[in-house]
């Protein structure tokens, strides 16, 4: 190349229209398989760019929904990747992330009726959430101690977790049986702190009711249980019991860290 | 990293137990893709921290696709920055080519058609992110199948590339004997034209000959000797950098990738021994 031209480009230094025809026709030639109509050296290995994009993309959605996998008769989920693929212009850098676009694709687009599986869009949402808590960025925990009393002081949750509504009981049972349960299910997922891994708790109205309350990390139990009464028409020795085991399990399973210390102290 | 020969393998996690042991494979350093770290806490957030207090860290990115018509994603940078500066890394390579187009990321290496026009968009981009992240590029030669609307060969294209965005280069030798396999030219006259005086790092993987006039670059089997062959030719022509063992899928017994490792060090201090001294 002459200096000339070095210099000349170098203060243009713009892409080409046509150019960058060429480089979308050979992207959307790997999503669609429509042959780009630019000239190639070698036309005969274009196929090879293709498949290896698509590996990538299916090889990633099989790892991260291995039970949707599972529960999908083989042509119809790599149909449903294809579609994907095709349709929905994949905006995350980081691949690993990819399969909560695939989700968002497939709840939005009602892959659940058309595949007839009215469980899809739960089933994936669930294994997406394991995949969420287990990676999600490390969160420092409110300042607490382990000691301290259960309804006078505030309680410091495990703040490495999702709170989230199932129409369908997956997380629970296998996603044939979990059809014939369609109902309300609210569950927690956490990273439990010693081994990291992710812990799923299935949870009733009155305890979720408890769990978002100690989200807040304002109220004490007895505040709590102040809210629940004047809400609910529940027997008030009976809602203590009820709550006391709860959150001593809680303690026991380590969503509950210990409880706060005021600022200052 | 202390000495001149520094033979690295790429983290897998698959590898995991490996690399934290350090009994059955040793490599001098390690390399990450930040893509599959960026963000990442729990368990392997952990992984991350105690492996580097292991090893030399050197990373290796997939998606900044540098080659692309596309803007480039500075939110993801500015996280990349953060990341490379967090783990002490000390060299950040990226591919020579493009991964999104028509606002849509394919996460695999397209290859960038070698035009005039392409040269200064790219290079404009390399000194871009350099610019912002505080270091140089390492930019990697990759593997291709077929050119694309090709107006120069790919050794004026990546030269140019390397002068105009004064960044340095990562020399892919697998991806050389691969490229000059596919497209029927000599390895070593290739070699000859890359400005080897800016060869920062050098990769070393192996490959699959899925028809009789074509490979395909896989990282899943072991380095051949002919890749050995061009490997061994090629540093007696530059000065000693880090040399990195690419190795994907397909493991083989770990020390069977020691043994790679081993005989990659033993062909370094063959040659860069003898006419560098070594630190």
């Amino acid at each position: 190349m002459s200096q000339f031209a070095k210099d000349i480009g170098r203060f243009i230094m713009k892409l080409s229209k046509e150019t960058e025809a060429i480089q979308n026709s050979l992207a959307l030639y790997c999503r669609s398989g429509v042959e780009p109509p630019i000239p190639v050296s070698r036309p005969e290995n274009l196929p090879h760019y293709r498949r290896l994009v698509f590996n990538i993309v299916l090889n990633t959605m099989q790892q991260a929904f291995p039970i949707a996998y599972k529960n999908i008769p083989a042509d119809e989920w790599k149909d449903l990747v294809h579609n994907f693929f095709l349709k929905h212009d994949s905006q995350t850098p980081q691949v690993w992330k990819l399969p909560f676009e695939f989700y968002q694709f497939v709840s939005q687009n009602n892959y659940s009726e058309r595949l007839k599986k009215p469980f899809l869009d739960d089933l994936l949402f669930f294994e997406w959430i394991e995949i969420e808590v287990h990676t999600m960025p490390d969160i420092k925990a409110t300042k607490h101690k382990t000691k301290g009393n259960l309804f006078t002081d505030v309680l410091v949750l495990n703040p490495e977790f999702k709170l989230f509504k199932l129409n369908y009981p997956v997380h629970i049972h296998p996603p044939d049986k979990a059809l014939e349960l369609h109902g309300d299910y609210f569950v927690i997922a956490y990273r439990h702190p010693n081994d990291l891994n992710v812990r799923f708790l299935n949870l009733s109205i009155l305890h979720t009711f408890i769990i978002e309350k100690l989200i807040e990390e304002e109220y004490t139990l007895n505040q709590i249980v102040d809210d629940m009464l004047s809400l609910f028409n529940i027997n008030k020795n009976e809602l203590i019991t009820n709550i006391s085991t709860f959150l001593n399990d809680l303690f026991n399973q380590k969503l509950i860290l210990g409880y706060k210390i005021s600022p200052g102290l | 990293m202390k000495s001149n020969i520094n033979i690295g393998l790429g983290f897998r996690r698959d590898l995991t137990e490996e690399f934290m042991s350090q009994k059955t494979i040793k490599p001098g350093f390690i390399e990450f893709a930040p893509e599959n770290w960026i963000d990442m806490g729990g368990y392997w957030g952990k992984v991350l921290r105690e492996i580097e207090t292991k090893y030399p860290v050197t990373c290796h990115g997939l998606s900044l696709s540098l080659g692309s018509p596309e803007e480039l994603d500075w939110e993801f940078i500015k996280k990349l920055k953060i990341f490379l500066d967090e783990h002490h890394v000390e060299i950040y390579s990226e591919h020579l080519s493009y991964t999104k187009a028509s606002n849509a990321h394919l996460y695999d290496l397209l290859p960038i058609p070698f035009r005039e026009d392409a040269i200064h968009h790219v290079s404009k981009r390399i000194k871009q992110v350099q610019d912002y992240l505080q270091r140089k590029i390492a930019i990697e030669n990759v593997s291709y199948y077929t050119s694309v609307a090709a107006e120069m060969d790919e050794a004026t294209f990546i030269n140019s590339i390397v002068e105009e965005a004064d960044c340095n280069l990562l020399l892919d030798i697998n991806n050389v004997y691969v490229n000059a396999f596919n497209h029927n030219y000599d390895p070593k006259n290739f070699i000859k034209k890359l400005p080897l005086d800016k060869v920062a790092y050098i990769h070393m993987a192996g490959h699959e000959r899925v028809a009789p006039d074509l490979i395909i670059d896989t990282h899943g089997e072991a380095i051949i000797d002919p890749v050995y062959e061009l490997f061994e030719w090629t540093i007696q022509r530059m000065k000693p950098v880090p040399v990195l063992l690419e190795r994907d899928f397909n493991f083989p017994e770990i020390t069977e990738l020691q043994s790679e490792l081993t005989q990659l060090e033993s062909i370094c201090k063959r040659h860069w021994e003898v006419h560098y001294e070594i630190k």
